[in-house]
Order: C-alpha cells, then structure tokens, then sequence
C-alpha cells in the first residue's frame, strides 16, 4: 500500500491551560493508510493534542491540515464532518439501547417522519462486514462485553465517514484476547484505506500493531520512530527521559507462614447480588500472591470485604489468625492490614485536602501522630517531610490539595500513608492505574521490596503484565469464583487471558487454600 | 495583605464587588419607590455605624448571629446539612430561663451553669436529627426544619401556660436572677460578655478544625466520606458528634441571648437567627474566623436597615429585599469564578489599582478549584 501521502498535518500546535502549556509547538504528521502510535507518559500532552484535532480544544496557535485543506474546527461535530472519528478511553454509549440505535443515534435514518430501523440495520451490518467487526445489530448494549462495545463505538465512527480514527487507550480495558481481535480488525481497517492514531502506553502493543510512533514527553514532541527501527528500552527512555528498567528485578520468594486465610468467603455486591462466591486462598509472609481477572468479576468486593469495607456474607477472613468478619476499618487496620484502593481519588484521598493532611489518614489516630485527641503538629510535619523525601512525591507545597498532583505522586501519597503503618499485610489493589512509567517503576520495586521484608501482598491488577511481572503465585477470578491457581513462572500471558475469559477453568479443591 | 485574607478565609474582592453590585441594584429599589439612594444609603451607613450607640447595637445585633453562625459551621464541616440551630436556640434559651430563674447561686457558678445546661439541652436536641442521619441516613434537613417547629412551639406552650409571668401582657416568662445576667460591660449599650464567649468559641473551633483528631474527622469526613471511612474513622459517629457540638453552641446561642438581653424568654423571640446563621456561615465559608466578621457585617446590615426604616421613607418591604439582595450577591460564589474563567473581565478588573494583588490572592487561594 502506498504510505507516502501525508493524510493529516498538525503544525506548530501550542495549547496552555493557565501557567501549564499542555502542548507546546507540536509538529504531528500522519500518513494516509498508517497505524500512526501516539505515545507518553500521563500528562504529556497526548489527549490535548487529540482534543484538539478532533474539535474539543482550540489550539492557541498552530494549524491542521487534513487531505490537504486547511482545518479550523468549531466542535466534534465539525471534525465528524470532514472525516476524523474518535474513540474515547469511556464509550459513550447508552447501555439500555440496542448496538443498531446506539451506532444511528444523532443521524437516524427516517422513513417519512419515522426511524428506519431497518435500514438502520442494513447499514450496521454493511459497515460490521466490510471492516471484520463483528457485532449482533440488535443487542442491548448492557448484554454487551467491553470488547463489543468498543467494536460498537468503532463502527459509530465509521458511520460517520470516518477517514481517520483516533483511539484513545483502546487496549486499557480489554482482556489480551479482546486486545489480538481488535488488532485483526484494525489491520483490516488500514487495508480499507482507514488511518488510524492510536495512543496508547502499552509499549509492546504499540511495537506490535504501529508503522510509526511519535513520542511526547511534558507537551513536546521528543521522537518519531518507525517501529521496525526501534525498541520497548528506547521508547521507554524516549518517554521518561531517563533509562528505565522494564523487568522487574526480583528474587525466588521464599514464603512462610500465613498472614492472611479466606475460607469460602461469600461478599454481595452493591445491588446485594453474590460477587464473591465461595472463594479461599491464603496470603503467605513474604511472597505476592497475584489476583487476575477482567474487572467485575468480583476483585473489587474481594478486597472491600478483607479491609472492612463491606458486609461478608458468610465465610472466614483470617489475619495471623485473627477473624476479620464483623470487625471496623480501624480494627483491621490496627490488626496490621494496609490498604492501596483501586480508585484513588474516591476512596484513597481527600481531593480538596492537603497533602499533608492526605499522608497522616488513619495515622492521625494514634500516637506519635496524636496524643489525647490533639494532633501532634512537629512530629506530623516531621513525618510529612520525611515522607515526600523518601517517596520522592513531587510537591510545591505540602499545603496544597492532593489534587493537584498528577497520577503518579497522588498514588504515591496513598503509598506512603499505608506503608508507614508497617502492617504485614499489604492489599494492594490496581496500585499503577493511571500512573507514569518512571512512578510504576518506583511501586513495582517498593512492593518486591516489602515482599523481601516477609510481608505477604495481595496484588488486585486488571494489568496482566504487572500481575505476572510482580506476583509468586496467582489466582484467577472469574464471574466471583477462582477458576484457577497458577505458579506465576510456569504460566503464560494467554493461558491466565483465557481463564480470565471464563475459556477455560481449573479444577480447584474448594475448602482448602492454595 | 495576604495574611488577612488567609486568616479570614476568604478573599476581600469578592465580597466588595457583590457588595457594589447589590447596592446598584438597591439603588433603582430605592428609586422605585421615589427616594433619594444616597440620602438612604447614608442612612443606612448610619445606622450601622455613626457613632458609638449605632455601632454598639451592630455588635449587640452580631454575638447571636456569629454563634449560630459558629453552631451550623461545625455541622456544615462535616457535610451535614443542619438546618435546626434555631430549635437548638429556642430550647436552650428556655433551659437558661429554667436554671437563670429557679436555681441560686451566686453569679461565678450561675452564669456558667446556666450556659452548660443550654448547651446540654441544645446538644441533645441536635442529637435526634444526628442520629438519624448517621443511622439511617434520613435527610436531615428535613428532620431538622420539622424539629424546629417543634421546638418552637413547644417553648411556646410553655411560655402560654405553665411558666407565663401572670403579671405581664405578652406570652413571656418572669425575669431571671440577676446572677445569672450576663455583665454589660459598655453601659449605656447592651453590650454585653456573651461577645467574649462567641470569639472564645470561634478560636475554639479554629482549634479544633486544624489542630484535633475530631477537627480532622469533621474536615474529611465532610469532604470525602468515602475516604474518612477507608481510613479507618467512624463517619457515623463522627457525624453525631459534629451535631452534639452544633447543637451546644446553639444551645449557648439562645442563652446568651435571654442571660445578655431579654433577662426573660419571650414567645417567638428570635428573629431567625438559627437561619441567619446559616447564612453567615456559607458567607465566611464554615470558617470560624471569617464567622466573626461575617456575623458582624450581617448584624450591622441588620441594625442599618432598621435604622434606615425609621430615618427615611423607603417602604420596610422594600428594605428586606435591598437587605436580602446584599446577601444573596455576597453569599454568592458564582461571581468569583466568573473572573476567575473570564480573561477579559479579569483584565479590566486588573487595570484597576490594587485590584490586581487582591486578585492573585484569590487564585492562590481557590486555584485549585479549577
């Protein structure tokens, strides 16, 4: 196919939100017919630069060229218009419609003065055939997997007529099987004359599916590579602007005894449903045990119930012996259990707290940090010194609200509370979502490191590849049940993806642990 | 500069500017009924302030408004909506009655006693609306305005029929001891102590917020309480006991009131000050500092406005709504932003002298509100 006509030219683009310049004289080039990889760390400009193409920002300066006009977009409509499609990281779909009338939604076709569902259809299908995504037209969006919906929204932009298609982190929240279909159909698509930006900071995906990558770092543009002439080590570099290490670097774990034993346990969920049903496994001193598993599937309720937060059903949940179930969030956490949350700015901090305020949660309640109901200001301020030093937490002032720092130092805020408390057993639930490289790297050798200090860790990651980095051992959760117990070193990124997928299932003595 | 107007809590632009733009508005309500604005607003500047009678009866006006102000802060903190410092008021006042007319004792123990017991009385009152939240999460705006109701009207049964002062005309009980007076300490005003028990208590909560364990549990849980539960703090009794503590005050609130002034309880004696309250707490923020100053603007714009009904002709419904029109621009946040979001208007706003600083105060203060 011939790549050398330039479909889309950004030129010059700047873009300051206040004092901080998200984009700052961006070059971008995209070829006609080219999976074009747009990478970076969290805050490096990437979803500006997006936005702004697709009509949601006004640049401050710079101009678009596209199929060689001049573009000066007023909306995503406009930008719908001349032929660019976006993908968001959330779908904006309406779960209660069917895939037909989520994809017409906007640009019906009307019979007289009626919705043609027919040839609403008939157009689904057209476009689901000529590109290889493969969807049910009349299915309700809410009996739809999260590989499907976002066939869904791909189709939605094709609809439109689009010529270039934006996908915002389309892997993030798909299972490694769902990741090689889409890659298959978006292969497809280029075949069809389709370009395709994909961001993304997966890097061993975007090695695989890119003819080319442009890398941003702090609003700039710092590389474009062709991927055949480049590697995951230089792109890495090429983001952080520093070597980073990929692997992470640990020893064979030499486990003792249990810290922590769940016997069939049973949790609800929020709608009093079973998401947990049955499950048991036990947590040894010094050794990670890994939880894989599509999110949903009951990890969530898992971790809630082991720290307190939520009603245990029946079962035993065990700390060094002690039993858990009906005992407060203080209690536990007293019992030496810490807890790293899965959402970070809902339940792991104060947004409009300090930061010195957000480190001494939980601690507050105890001496050195309080005496007599009086909070102890040196030894906090102390502590909270010590804290953002050891944890290298990038901060302009200690008084400022937590949230106004990126992923990366907000995360580490969360990390730093709880470790401080020295507890043996450390729940660890998505600790790198929406975290840069260089601050994943600096979590993944602080949790082998309390691992070497014979803590025991449960791991919660919807990331397959830090689970199997990280992890000794691992379990799979499955629609709220363990269908399966792996020795991390013998197994492989597709065997966990298909018990994840509920494709295949281990069979696992019930009562007794791993 | 900066100082100020970090210890008040609250920027100085902000409240002018609404100031200046009420009294624009109050200027065509002042026309509208065939006055001269200048001659009334003068007035009304006046009344809050010429002189030592003017400005003492603005303060007299603010020490109940700075403590319910005070009382529905510390609920407020903790993201409970208490609408009920008024039955608090009420109820308290009336235990001030009870321990002010029928225990002796002489005034160093009277007084403090008697405030105890209002602010026990108070305090146990905001409990049931407390717990019921806490509990079983009953909205308790709902509870706290229905009890409102029935506090006041249970005050004013008992003042109707079993502790009325049979010698005088109005639903109103005899007079407490003398002991339990609060002193007056700028005769000929009515001046009285209760002003140092309300900065007291506003230094107190100051306190609390930043420096306690229950100050931190108020704070978070009233701004995030999914992380105040995560972290191991008891939300529901955390909840209680910023009501226990709201009510006290307004428990205070009401006797400070009968023991400073009225030295009786008289049937519908406040004039609102539970909702007043609430008022000057949204204005300083729920801060306890800015709480002193916001309840004395409020009181002064009280005792202006009334000074301004007896001096000049503007009709009295006409002053409520200039009043209330101050009010609503002030308590307003939405103006702030607007300059904040504005460049333009910003940049006309930055040309004026000394505008400029007050402004890169304001950012530095809410730039993270963005």
């Amino acid at each position: 196919m011939p790549q050398s006509e330039i479909l889309l030219k950004m030129q010059g683009i700047s873009k300051s939100f206040g004092p901080v310049k998200a984009n700052d004289n961006i070059n971008f080039e995209v070829k006609k017919g080219e999976i074009h990889a747009l990478i970076g760390e969290n805050g490096a400009g990437k979803t500006t630069l997006m936005k702004i193409l697709f009509g949601l920002h006004k640049p401050d300066s710079g101009t678009i060229y596209f199929a060689g006009d001049r573009l000066d977009l007023t909306g995503p409509k406009d930008a719908m218009a001349k032929g660019i499609g976006m993908v968001h990281q959330h779908f904006m779909l309406i779960p209660s419609l069917t895939v037909t009338e989520n994809i017409v939604l906007g640009s019906e076709p009307k019979k007289n003065l009626f919705f043609d569902i027919k040839a609403a259809e008939e157009q689904v299908i057209r476009i689901s055939n000529e590109y290889g995504l493969k969807v049910d037209p009349k299915a309700r969006i809410r009996d739809c997997s999260v590989g499907i919906q976002q066939r869904v929204e791909i189709i939605k932009a094709l609809s439109r007529g689009a010529e270039l298609l934006i996908l915002d982190e389309p892997t993030a929240v798909l299972t490694p099987q769902e990741t090689r279909d889409l890659f298959v159909v978006l292969r497809q698509m280029v075949k069809q004359g389709m370009t395709i930006i994909f961001i993304s900071h997966k890097l061993k995906e975007v090695l695989e599916i890119s003819q080319r990558i442009t890398v941003m770092r702090a609003g700039k543009v710092v590389g474009v590579v062709e991927t055949g002439a480049t590697s995951e080590e230089q792109l890495a570099s090429l983001m952080v602007g520093r070597q980073v290490l990929l692997r992470v670097e640990k020893r064979l774990s030499s486990p003792g005894r249990n810290i922590l034993e769940v016997k069939k346990l049973w949790v609800s969920d929020q709608r009093g449903l079973p998401a947990v049903r049955g499950v048991s496994f036990n947590v040894r001193a010094g050794e990670i045990l890994g939880v894989a598993g599509v999110e949903g599937n009951g990890q969530t309720e898992l971790v809630e119930a082991i720290c307190g937060l939520r009603h245990i059903e029946s079962g035993q949940v065990l700390k060094d012996g002690n039993e858990l179930a009906g005992k407060s969030v203080r209690e536990i956490r007293k019992l030496g259990v810490a807890h790293i949350p899965e959402d970070r700015f809902t339940s792991g901090l104060c947004g409009e707290a300090s930061i010195l305020e957000n480190l001494i949660g939980g601690l507050h309640l105890d001496t050195p940090f309080s005496s007599k109901g009086v909070l102890n200001k040196k030894e906090i301020q102390e502590f909270v010194e010590k804290a953002v030093e050891d944890y290298g937490i990038k901060v302009g002032s200690v008084h400022d609200p937590v949230k106004s720092l990126s992923g990366g130092n907000a995360q580490k805020v969360v990390i730093a509370r709880e470790l401080a408390s020295d507890a043996n057993l450390i729940v660890a639930a998505q600790p790198t979502r929406g975290v840069d490289i260089g601050a994943i790297e600096f979590i993944h050798r602080l949790i082998v490191q309390k691992r070497d200090e014979g803590k025991g860790i449960l791991l919660i990651s919807a990331d397959l590849q830090e689970v199997l980095s990280l992890s000794d051992r691992l379990i799979v959760l499955y629609e709220g049940q363990i269908v399966a117990e792996l020795v991390t070193r013998q197994t492989t990124e597709e065997e966990v993806g298909l018990y994840m997928t509920g494709g295949k299932r281990m069979v696992v003595e019930g009562g007794e642990g791993v | 500069m900066k100082r100020l107007s970090q210890i008040f809590g609250c920027n100085l632009l902000r409240p002018m500017l609404a100031i200046g733009i009420a009294m624009l508005i109050g200027t065509f309500i002042i026309l509208l009924s065939n006055q001269d604005p200048l001659f009334a607003y003068s007035k009304m500047f006046k009344g809050a302030f010429g002189g030592f009678s003017r400005i003492t009866e603005s303060i007299e006006r603010s020490i109940p408004i700075v403590l319910t102000g005070l009382a529905t802060a510390v609920a407020f903190r903790t993201g409970v909506f208490n609408a009920g410092v008024e039955g608090s008021l009420y109820l308290g006042a009336f235990a001030a009655f009870i321990v002010g007319h029928y225990v002796v004792a002489p005034s160093i123990i009277h007084v403090p006693l008697t405030l105890a017991v209002a602010a026990l009385v108070g305090a146990a009152w905001a409990f049931i609306p407390g717990y019921t939240k806490a509990m079983y999460k009953v909205d308790e705006t709902v509870t706290t305005i229905l009890l409102n109701y029935v506090a006041i009207l249970f005050t004013a049964y008992l003042v109707a029929i079993p502790f009325k002062d049979m010698t005088a005309g109005s639903q109103q009980t005899p007079l407490i001891l003398d002991t339990a007076h609060l002193y007056r300490f700028l005769p000929p005003s009515r001046v009285h102590i209760g002003i140092f028990i309300a900065i007291f208590l506003a230094i107190f909560l100051y306190w609390l917020f930043r420096r306690t364990i229950w100050g931190y549990n108020f704070n978070m849980t009233g701004m995030n309480p999914h992380y105040a539960n995560y972290i191991g703090i008891n939300v529901e009794r955390t909840m209680i006991n910023s009501m226990l503590i709201s009510g006290a005050i307004g428990g205070i609130a009401g006797a400070v009131q009968i023991m400073g002034i009225l030295h009786r309880f008289i049937d519908q004696f406040s004039p609102g000050y539970g909702f007043e309250g609430i008022t000057v707490s949204l204005l300083a923020r729920n801060h306890p500092l800015g709480i002193l100053a916001a309840g004395f603007f409020y009181g002064a714009l009280q005792t202006g406005a009334t000074y301004m009904d007896r001096t000049t002709e503007v009709p009295k419904e006409l002053i409520t709504s200039l009043v209330a029109i101050i009010i609503f621009f002030v308590t307003a946040e939405g103006l702030f932003t607007y300059t904040k979001q504005n460049g333009a208007f910003r940049k006309k706003l930055e040309n004026i002298p000394g505008v400029r600083k007050l402004l890169q105060e304001g950012v530095d203060r809410n730039g993270h509100s963005t």
